[in-house]
């Protein structure tokens, strides 16, 4: 049996496009014939299969700024993390081969403390700069066609980019305060936990203290 | 109230701007899929979708208000992924149509690097499929993106393309003949349901 004439027919009927006179005339085929249905069945599965293939892009960015949310975030969070650190008082220093890390227990200026938040504020600074530059050098005038309204239509185009990428760096921005917000959050109540665990300890030790000092009193009577 | 796409360009082409910006929201994210299916990747998938509103708001001139604006878009689109494959390979397409379809499965696999035998651990059906579709002809991969996951008919689609209604089905048939054979090959073979409905 030669099938091939009814293969328009058959994406048809399969796509839902077939009018009622199509249908008919592939349904009596199909009841005839076991490799059609076969087919038709084998056809059905991938058509299933297809819709596991899902497309979740993000949003077309309308300039082109490789590394701007890395950069942005990762700014975020060195920023986010130096003002937890000062605000909790806490310092960090690696010194010798041993890591040592302080809660509140410093002083509030120490130099230390001092110097690392002049880094960070330079740091930060250069950040900035280096996210606005890059914005400036993506969004430079588009080279002259030659056509003064091509000319003007790119222009145009060029605004509507660049009031675009206005907006999503607003967003952007909005978006990165309330992740340092939660992130000075976070590091405050790391440093009340923490600020607890060295009370328990210390008591913990303090205990231990007297009971070594009373088995040390009872052994020499 | 919701304007219909050519009201939108009779809109634009009479000085309004921002019809042109309701044009791209509307389209953006079909053309960003579209063209992630054909080419496999997200960026270039970025990149052609921005071009392609680019070119339509520089064309949008002269865009012949018979034709539909969506099929219009999807021209440019494909256009630009035919050009960016094309660049990539480096030689030049052959008509699947002048071959015979066991010759015409074997030439013109322009997609992606993904082969089926990369994905066949990953035990993703997505993933799997992606890299079926990735060995599909080109011309075949375009219809059966058009057609399963754009919902165009198959008018819409001749019209795309330039081609006649037959050949969109043709197409339509050895890519799925095709995709059936590499999903079972990959063990995706699923018992056929008793009485399936056709639609």
């Amino acid at each position: 049996m030669d099938c091939s004439q009814f293969q328009d027919d058959m994406m048809d009927v399969l796509y839902g496009e077939a009018d009622a006179e199509t249908s008919a005339r592939f349904e009596a085929h199909r009841h005839e014939c076991a490799d059609c249905r076969d087919e038709v069945s084998g056809f059905q599965r991938v058509r299933r299969d297809m819709q596991a293939w899902r497309f979740d892009m993000p949003r077309a960015r309308r300039h082109y700024l490789p590394g701007l949310r890395g950069l942005a975030a990762a700014a975020a969070i060195v920023i986010a993390f130096a003002g937890g650190l000062t605000i909790a008082r806490t310092e960090v220093r690696y010194r010798e081969g041993e890591l040592v890390v302080r809660f509140g227990g410093g002083p509030a200026h120490s130099p230390e403390t001092s110097e690392m938040a002049q880094r960070l504020a330079r740091l930060e600074a250069q950040q900035r700069q280096q996210t606005e530059a890059l914005r400036t050098t993506a969004l430079q005038p588009v080279a002259s066609t030659g056509d003064a309204n091509q000319d003007a239509l790119l222009r145009q185009v060029q605004r509507m980019l660049q009031q675009s990428e206005a907006r999503q760096y607003q967003r952007l921005q909005a978006g990165l305060s309330d992740l340092a917000a939660e992130h000075q959050r976070d590091l405050m109540m790391i440093n009340t936990s923490f600020s607890q665990l060295q009370l328990e300890t210390a008591s913990d030790i303090e205990r231990l203290g007297t009971a070594t000092s009373n088995v040390l009193r009872i052994n020499g009577k | 109230m919701v304007h219909t796409d050519e009201e939108l360009v009779t809109a634009f082409r009479g000085g309004d701007i921002s019809a042109f910006d309701t044009l791209v929201q509307r389209w953006e994210r079909k053309i960003q899929g579209a063209v992630y299916r054909i080419m496999g990747s997200g960026e270039d998938a970025r990149d052609l979708a921005q071009e392609t509103f680019l070119r339509a708001y520089r064309g949008l001139g002269s865009f012949k208000s018979e034709a539909r604006f969506s099929s219009w878009l999807y021209q440019i689109a494909l256009n630009l992924c035919r050009d960016r494959l094309r660049q990539r390979r480096g030689k030049t397409l052959v008509s699947i149509e002048d071959l015979d379809p066991a010759t015409a499965a074997r030439v013109d696999r322009s997609g992606p690097t993904v082969t089926a035998h990369d994905m066949v651990e990953a035990k993703d059906l997505g993933r799997i499929v992606a890299a079926a579709m990735s060995d599909l002809p080109e011309e075949q991969r375009e219809v059966i993106v058009l057609k399963e996951y754009e919902g165009l008919t198959f008018q819409e689609i001749a019209d795309t393309l330039g081609v006649p209604v037959s050949t969109v089905k043709t197409r339509l048939y050895r890519g799925l003949v095709q995709m059936r054979e590499r999903l079972e090959r990959q063990g995706m073979h699923r018992p056929a349901p008793a009485a399936a409905p056709l639609s």
